[in-house]
């Protein structure tokens, strides 16, 4: 294989990754100007990729009630007041108006005779999305919009100013690399799993919360593009049902149902009581993990309460959004599940539930000219979800619109050139190393030195700087890696971006000398909160092949000015 | 985690460029050899299920890994138009859980299947119009339990029961019936009852005067199929089929037609129930109706006896011979002279005392056959005789009998039976217990075209189990009648020979109180405080031709026992 003879096209905006933030940014994009050329180049295809492929049961930031000032008040308490209040709130005034969108789509939306959405919390309505990725698809190819499906991004390129001018696709089909020019990129790549070791070993290992095919390839290329990025080290862990990895909110929200330990007490009701407030998402895991320790594990949700009807309507709900935990409730058919036991997840690095990702001012324009970054792969604004993902695709868009046109920019040729070199570089190696091997190696280093779901989510300083050689040395002896098919490259390509992400995520570590988030940043040797010197955020880039870290101040104006090391 | 193919199934999509499933998978995990998918790494897999959805040949399933779930059960998917049907299976094939989610909203309401639109505009004159209710009068419970129309347990959903006398149903009727059922309730099963009508379970308020149009459409009726009137006439399944019996269809038609032109036969004081028996086996169950027609064959001379005023319910009682030597001509008369009679007599305030047979208690039984044998006079003046009796000479014989776990038969099943119905020239006839009998002059065919198709296979066995819809649907139900049926399949031996019947609650529905083992829903709260589901066990009832109440073996046996329990019970035969 030698994809050596390389395509050029040429379109005006770039939209790498067509999930949920993508596939939305393009179809506004097309609706607000139909004459521009919009393309989305998409790893896999986009009728079913990304974090939306199961479906999705609920629309987990719709304002039930509330203003958007009340939805950034939650999202603060719920991140111990390091977000981006900007962001959150510009996200918080169009959520409402996501949620039509969505309904445009075509998707259903259960209902109470008087016509109000059905709501599950405050914050949280049902829906019946399992067919949301599919109709978006279909709506962004009716609009006029070029999917390349099997094309992952695996390079930015620029032109002599070193702006964003476009990206070097590989073209898994045609088994092919293209270069793409624009007049902007966008990033809407999503976070990053497949860092650290998954829950399950052998031939469940792939069952991870977080899309396992999403390796932050948008989130690497950025990095290698000096773009600056911001609180890796806020790795998201979600509480999951054990085993399957299915959402415990369906179990919880809207039947009622509440957690507790091995001998049957309500241990968030009684924290709750004890703090006098409502726990934080971090808490519930956190006290959960607890109890574990404290020998009352495990940990359980208990849904005896539920009647025939109740139990119907989980089942329908789970289908919608995690469909083989079905088939974990009702192994024994006449004897459903009463008890279903809770777990954390493997931590990930994402923008959606947390807020690693790009650092971007309040256009998404990230700290790189041309390049936007939208969804799960922008970072600062937690919580944000579809609703939220959405809201972002339209503010970069409607940006992108306001800018001048000024034609496709020009690659310089010696990018191209290094880019090339170095995404067909395990083509050109003849050694053994699979990436499946190297990936091993990674998820061990991380899982056992940066904090993994069997360390309790826990690490301390000289862990992480043992991580940090490990990497260094895996980084090293990756570059062997060698691929014989399209599907290998591919995967040596998510492989790479992967360890790039994990150092990264270990400087951030290593950075927050304190406990800011527990479980999803947590360390034994800085084990409170500190507010004097840590109320900040932790922010990274590369320069010249080394990852430089940096704390960005909570208080607005924010601003895109290049750093000084901390 | 595991995406099983069939390999059967799959065709490798034939001339595509990139099959259904290698084009879709957001892991790039399939590749086709040798024309059949093939999975790259199973344990790449993130089970979201997109392969299963795309595939049109439905060869794809998931199962969770060993490590996770031994039980092997195996989840699969068809996307409809405007919902998407799911399927579980257990390890050997049989379809154990299914359920429909609405999952597009169509422009312009959905896409009537092509069936139900081209379905043949039978002969609707002897359907009384209205032939349903218009979607105003939802409000009034009466008229559209008269309609067949009953709530389900969840709130805005309905139920709609159609009539089909004595269970008869060709496989145009199948067909469109499951058209239907995809077209109006998201694919939700067919339910067969234990009077032989089907219902329609699911609908929305929307979706039902849609449904009722439709079902005029096609020639099928819901008026009569609940409420206080007279409810679907009954025949034993071999009616006209079975070697040495009495064809009743004709009759049956005229009593319908005597009956449904009495002005009140739509203002009983409560149900009435007509059923007809071709032989002296008495499949119909005459003596638990109001009216049972009992035929005797011997010697070529047909002899019927007429037997009534039994009903079920929650304190059973047998009926009473009311004639006997039956000449044909006077089975309309018989007929409505019974019905005249507990028009007038009927109890109309205690509805638990509102039977025809409540009427021949009150009256003593001597009392009542005088007062009916006077009425019969007066009708038979006016009426002109009924048609004459013939001998069944179908040529066709019991070919086999499908058992429908639940009652629930899923469209897809219709389907396959209509097809395997066309192919092999057999009659199909649903029975009082959840089953429907094969009947064809070449049972060798039609058993080896069932047993091939994979849809109806798994129906040929099992243990003989009749639950009522319990709280899956019945607003009346207090127990899972359902888990307890899937309970008692999965652990009682195949060869387990008593029949069991599962009521939800003490009405009955599923004649739990005559039933060698009879299972009645209970609720009892336990020493911790919380409400447990259960049954009480008879035992000892009898369900043939004269049948008996069985006796209670245990006043609470909570449902996750009742296998275990019920497997130490003697099984006798029937």
């Amino acid at each position: 294989m030698n994809p050596l003879n390389v395509q050029r096209l040429s379109t005006d905006l770039l939209i790498i990754g067509g999930g949920t933030a993508g596939c939305m940014a393009a179809l506004f994009a097309k609706r607000a100007a139909p004459s521009l050329s919009v393309t989305i180049a998409e790893k896999a295809h986009i009728r079913r990729s990304g974090c939306l492929a199961m479906g999705l049961n609920a629309v987990n930031a719709h304002l039930v009630s509330g203003t958007p000032e009340d939805y950034l008040g939650y999202v603060r308490h719920d991140n111990y007041d390091v977000v981006r209040d900007d962001l959150v709130l510009s996200i918080g005034s169009r959520l409402n108006s996501m949620t039509a969108e969505i309904e445009r789509l075509g998707v259903p939306f259960p209902r109470t005779p008087k016509g109000e959405f059905l709501s599950r919390s405050p914050r949280s309505i049902l829906m019946h999305g399992e067919q949301l990725k599919p109709l978006l698809a279909d709506a962004v190819v009716s609009s006029g919009v070029t999917a390349l499906n099997r094309s992952p991004a695996v390079r930015l390129l620029h032109n002599a100013h070193g702006e964003v001018c476009g990206a070097l696709l590989y073209q898994m089909r045609a088994n092919a690399y293209s270069v793409i020019t624009a007049r902007a990129v966008m990033i809407c790549t999503g976070g990053a799993t497949g860092i650290y070791r998954p829950s399950n070993p052998g031939l469940a290992r792939t069952k991870t919360w977080y899309c396992p095919y999403n390796a932050g390839a948008g989130l690497a290329m950025g990095l290698r593009s000096g773009a600056e990025m911001t609180s890796f080290e806020m790795r998201f862990v979600a509480l999951r049902t054990k085993d399957v990895i299915a959402p415990t909110g369906t179990l919880m929200l809207g039947t009622g149902m509440r957690q507790c330990n091995a001998r049957g007490a309500d241990y968030t009701r009684q924290k709750e009581d004890m703090l006098g407030r409502k726990l934080t998402t971090c808490e519930r895991l956190l006290f959960t993990i607890q109890e574990h320790k404290q020998g009352s594990g495990p940990c359980y949700v208990d849904i005896s309460g539920l009647d025939r009807g109740g139990y119907d309507l989980l089942i329908e709900s789970y289908l919608n959004m995690a469909p083989s935990i079905v088939l974990h409730l009702l192994k024994d058919i006449a004897r459903p599940l009463r008890r279903v036991e809770i777990c954390g997840s493997e931590p990930c690095i994402n923008g959606g539930h947390g807020m690693a990702g790009f650092w971007i001012d309040k256009d998404r324009r990230t700290t790189v000219s041309g390049l936007y970054a939208a969804g799960d792969a922008a970072g600062g604004a937690p919580k944000k979800y579809i609703t939220g993902c959405f809201a972002e695709a339209q503010m970069a868009v409607e940006h992108f619109l306001s800018c001048e046109d000024a034609g496709a920019r020009t690659a310089a040729a010696a990018d191209i050139e290094s880019a090339l070199q170095e995404a067909s570089l395990p083509l050109q190696v003849d050694s053994s190393l699979a990436c499946t091997d190297v990936e091993e190696r990674l998820q061990k280093i991380m899982e056992e030195y940066a904090g993994g779901s069997t360390q309790n989510y826990e690490t301390s300083r000289d862990k992480l700087l043992l991580a940090r050689s490990y990497l260094e040395e895996l980084e090293q002896r990756s570059r062997a890696m060698s691929a014989a098919t399209p599907h290998d490259l591919m995967r040596t390509h998510d492989t790479s971006d992967r360890i790039l992400l994990a150092r990264v995520l270990v400087e951030h570590l290593l950075a927050r000398r304190e406990t800011r988030w527990p479980c999803y940043q947590t360390r034994l040797d800085y084990p409170l909160r500190n507010d004097l010197e840590f109320k900040a955020f932790i922010n990274s880039r590369m320069q010249g092949g080394r990852i430089t870290v940096c704390k960005r101040g909570t208080a607005p104006p924010y601003t895109n000015e290049p750093l000084e090391d901390a | 985690m595991t995406v099983r193919i069939d390999l059967e199934s799959c065709n490798g999509c034939g001339k595509r460029t990139e099959g259904f499933c290698e084009e879709i998978c957001p892991g790039d995990l399939f590749y086709r050899t040798s024309g059949k998918a093939c999975l790259r790494e199973p344990a790449e897999c993130w089970d979201c299920f997109a392969c299963v959805k795309a595939c049109p040949k439905e060869a794809l399933s998931i199962e969770l890994p060993f490590q996770i779930s031994e039980a092997h059960h195996r989840l699969s998917a068809r996307i409809r138009p405007d919902h998407i049907v799911w399927k579980m299976h257990d390890s050997q094939g049989r379809l154990i859980n299914q359920c429909s989610i609405p999952n597009r909203v169509m422009p312009g309401g959905m896409n009537a299947p092509e069936q139900a639109l081209t379905a043949p505009n039978e002969d609707t004159s002897a359907h009384p119009e209205p032939a349903f209710p218009c979607a105003a009068a939802y409000a009034d419970t009466r008229l559209l339990r008269l309609s067949g129309v009953y709530a389900q347990r969840r709130k805005g959903l309905w139920m709609q029961r159609i009539k089909i006398q004595g269970g008869a149903l060709d496989a145009r009727g199948w067909q469109t019936l499951a058209g239907l059922a995809r077209a109006h309730t998201r694919g939700t099963p067919l339910l067969l009852t234990t009077r032989q009508c089907i219902e329609f379970h699911n609908i929305t308020s929307e979706r039902l005067p849609e449904l009722q149009r439709d079902l005029a459409a096609s020639g099928f009726t819901g008026l009569g199929a609940c409420g206080d009137t007279l409810r679907n006439i009954t025949l034993c399944p071999g009616n006209g089929l079975c070697p040495e019996s009495v064809d009743f269809s004709a009759a049956a038609d005229a009593v319908r037609q005597t009956l449904e032109a009495f002005k009140g036969v739509y203002s009983l004081p409560r149900k009435f129930k007509i059923s007809f028996s071709g032989c002296a086996r008495g499949c119909a169950q005459p003596y638990i109706n109001d009216l049972g027609f009992v035929a005797q064959v011997r010697d070529a001379q047909v002899s019927v006896t007429l037997i009534g005023a039994g009903s079920l319910g929650a304190r059973p009682e047998t009926g009473i011979v009311l004639a006997v030597r039956v000449r044909p001509e006077d089975i309309p008369a018989l007929a409505l002279a019974a019905l005249r009679i507990f028009h007038t007599r009927g109890n109309r305030t205690n509805r638990h005392k509102a039977r025809l047979r409540h009427v021949r208690q009150e009256l003593g039984d001597e009392a009542f056959l005088a007062l009916f044998r006077k009425e019969y006079d007066s009708c038979a003046a006016q009426l002109p005789p009924g048609p004459p009796l013939a001998l069944s000479a179908s040529g066709m014989q019991r070919a086999c009998e499908l058992n429908v776990p639940c009652g629930l038969l899923d469209p897809d099943q219709a389907d396959a039976l209509a097809e395997t119905l066309t192919q092999s020239q057999a009659c199909a006839r649903i029975q009082n217990h959840h089953r429907i009998s094969i009947f064809a002059a070449d049972t060798v065919a039609v058993l080896a075209a069932v047993r091939t198709n994979p849809a109806l296979k798994p129906l040929l066995e099992g243990v003989d189990i009749v639950s009522c819809p319990g709280t899956a649907f019945c607003a009346h139900a207090i127990v899972d009648t359902h888990a307890a049926e899937h309970l008692l399949r999965a652990h009682l031996p195949a060869n387990f020979a008593a029949p069991i019947r599962i009521s939800g609650c003490p009405n009955g529905c599923s004649h739990a109180t005559i039933a060698p083992i009879g299972l009645s829903g209970r609720l009892k709260r336990g020493p911790d405080g919380k409400i447990r589901e259960g049954f009480q066990i008879l035992t000892g009832g009898r369900m043939g031709i004269e049948p008996g109440c069985g006796k209670t073996a245990s006043a609470f046996v909570p449902t996750e026992d009742i296998a275990a329990f019920i497997r130490t019970m003697p099984a006798r035969t029937p």
